[in-house]
């Protein structure tokens, strides 16, 4: 057992087999290889992306089918490769966790990074941030459109 | 923003020290070259978008930020194709 001491959720404890390795770190954050994902009662469906490494930094993540039902989940050759999976073809059984990075910049209007979902093989302990190639997706994707907000302040 | 033209073979020079050859032409694909000084820093647009934003999240998010949105998640149904025409 090892444990860290966080900002969010004070001592965590965990075992190796817990930690989730990032093989290239995610951009920006190269030197950031190992993670593990936090969730906590009170933030379902939130999750947390907590460094090993750094005990001060955590991402907050969303699943991505959460936030566009119908994101098109296909992952590049290189991205494949880096979590073990074969390189073409479906890899059957496979279970992968698709998150994103949700930015709270403007805290009253969070977004989330669709350009670029973290994408974790759990029965590995795996994961990568995979950057999609085309302009498609936002990179700030703001997690809840101005019509549901008007719908909520109303 | 500057526009020019240019064929597989053929280059263009950013300054003095910037040097872009359109390498190979395939569909929809181009191949491009770059000689550049080892501190210019050549990133993919989506990955420099990305890195930014990595940025943006790992600065501390509130409690009550956090409690917020994941109500709204819980009670409002993803959008329906998460598209968007920018970046």
């Amino acid at each position: 057992m090892q444990s860290l001491e966080t900002a969010r959720f004070g001592t965590v404890r965990f075992e190796e087999h817990e930690v989730i390795e990032f093989p290239a770190g995610l951009p920006g954050f190269e030197n950031e290889h190992r993670f593990l994902l936090i969730e906590a009662a009170e933030s379902v469906p939130l999750k947390f992306l907590q460094s090993v490494t750094t005990a001060s930094l955590s991402f907050v993540c969303a699943p991505v089918s959460l936030v566009a039902a119908r994101y098109e989940m296909v992952l590049p050759r290189g991205d494949r490769e880096l979590l073990g999976m074969p390189t073409e073809g479906i890899a059957a059984g496979l279970s992968l966790e698709w998150l994103a990075i949700l930015c709270f910049a403007r805290p009253e209007e969070p977004t989330a990074n669709l350009l670029g979902p973290v994408v974790i093989r759990r029965d590995v302990g795996l994961g990568v941030q995979s950057i999609r190639e085309n302009a498609r997706y936002s990179a700030r994707q703001p997690l809840f459109s101005g019509t549901q907000e008007q719908a909520i302040c109303s | 923003m500057l526009v020019i033209r240019r064929r597989a073979g053929e280059g263009f020079l950013i300054g003095d020290t910037i040097e872009v050859d359109i390498l190979e032409i395939d569909g929809n694909q181009v191949k491009i070259g770059i000689r550049a000084p080892r501190e210019t820093a050549i990133l993919r647009r989506e990955i420099a978008a990305t890195r930014d934003t990595n940025l943006d999240s790992a600065q501390t998010v509130e409690d009550k930020a956090l409690e917020q949105a994941s109500k709204r998640l819980r009670l409002t149904p993803p959008s329906k194709t998460g598209l968007s025409p920018r970046l």
